[in-house]
């Protein structure tokens, strides 16, 4: 009799062990290009948070039956149409020109959470364990870009919001994309040293 | 302009895409897509023919939408009708290929998902729509874009056996690896451009 093993499902797995940006290598243009500094990071997980966590939650209710490729544009439009409010809603609260994100804003609604991770994870679950790693994914997500605009800005300028902190050796480079691809492929390496299954 | 002075600036163009202003290692765009054509020599140049017929179509597509439409002001609202050009692009795509290559149309369809929802495509719709106002500049940076694209994804499969090889520890083998090298080739753009590409 074959035995059938199911991979124990943990809430922690969005946020390390199959953490978006370090293991899983999800969204990483925002990751490596806006997350450069500790505001802008910060602001650009708030909206990615709302965004994402919003259109997945409504696209949860569309038929299985449809069309794939019918599916995957309708969770863009979703995404879309539940971007415009949030994005007006944290422009008002933010103290920060979201417009020095750039295009990567914008790109939310047709990241990766939204057009592959939805199919091919999230949407395979049953709906509160969804939710659960959803959530988990997100905050993971924004974990990660948060720790990279800290990172980042502190040992690139030597302080924080032009805050100094005393680092006397900078590096510059840290602030470029360049800095941004090194410094995630360090944490993946990091993230893989120290989870069970170790590389694979 | 004549002749050779459009020759000479659009093979300045091509270079400049591909070498200083690169798609992927100076603007971190499309490197999910990147990673997956260069895992197989049989599909590269598949994915990166696909990509560079989306950046294409979709500048031709943006500059027909800003014929008809003004992007100064309310930007957040045109977020829609991005969605709505990659989405339309991507079911006239697969319309074609059902009708045409019917007995293929189950191997490609899910290499034109690739190609289609990427930041690689999303980032040429939105630096288009600010930075071009002719057709000529629109395909131009359509059709640049996917030769970036394209430049890398070669880069990247010409090492990608050797970062997943057993050659390199453990918990860098893969991903992290990936990460590092394309690193490595940012700070080399960087060191040829002296300056990181805008995003907005």
């Amino acid at each position: 009799m074959v035995e059938k093993t199911e991979k124990k499902w943990s809430f922690s797995e969005g946020i390390f062990s199959h953490n978006p940006v370090f293991a899983a290598g999800m969204s990483l243009a925002p990751a490596v290009i806006a997350a450069n500094t500790l505001r802008g990071a910060l602001c650009y997980a708030a909206v990615f948070s709302s965004v994402t966590l919003m259109s997945l939650m409504i696209s949860s209710f569309l038929p299985k039956k449809l069309p794939y490729a019918l599916r995957i544009i309708l969770y863009t439009f979703i995404a879309a149409a539940v971007y415009i409010p949030f994005y007006i809603f944290w422009s008002e609260r933010l103290e920060y020109d979201l417009s020095k994100l750039g295009v990567f804003l914008p790109m939310i609604v047709s990241g990766e959470f939204i057009t592959r991770a939805a199919e091919l994870r999230f949407f395979r679950m049953e709906k509160g364990r969804m939710v659960l790693d959803v959530i988990s994914h997100i905050m993971g997500f924004s974990l990660a870009i948060i720790f990279l605009g800290f990172v980042r800005e502190l040992f690139s300028t030597g302080g924080i919001d032009g805050t100094l902190y005393g680092v006397s050796v900078t590096v510059p480079l840290l602030n470029a994309p360049c800095g941004g691809f090194i410094l995630i492929g360090l944490m993946g390496a990091f993230i893989r040293l120290f989870r069970k299954e170790g590389g694979r | 302009m004549n002749d050779a002075g459009f020759f000479q600036g659009f093979i300045l163009s091509v270079l400049t895409s591909v070498i200083s202003e690169n798609f992927v290692f100076a603007r971190a765009f499309g490197i999910t897509p990147m990673i997956a054509a260069a895992k197989n020599n049989r599909t590269l140049p598949g994915v990166c023919l696909g990509v560079s017929y989306f950046t294409l179509t979709a500048s031709a597509a943006m500059w027909a939408v800003s014929q008809l439409f003004s992007a100064e002001g309310g930007r957040q609202f045109l977020v829609a009708l991005y969605a709505f050009i990659v989405g339309g692009i991507y079911l006239m795509t697969l319309l074609c290929i059902f009708l045409f290559a019917r007995s293929k149309f189950s191997k490609i369809k899910k290499y034109v998902h690739i190609s289609a929802f990427n930041s690689a495509v999303m980032g040429t719709i939105f630096l288009s729509a600010s930075g071009c106002s002719s057709l000529g500049e629109y395909l131009l940076f359509g059709l640049t874009a996917g030769a970036g694209f394209t430049a890398a994804s070669y880069m990247l499969s010409g090492v990608y056996q050797k970062l997943y090889s057993k050659d390199v520890p453990r918990a860098f083998r893969g991903f992290p690896a990936v990460m590092i090298f394309s690193g490595i080739m940012a700070m080399a753009v960087f060191g040829i451009a002296g300056h990181a590409p805008s995003f907005i």
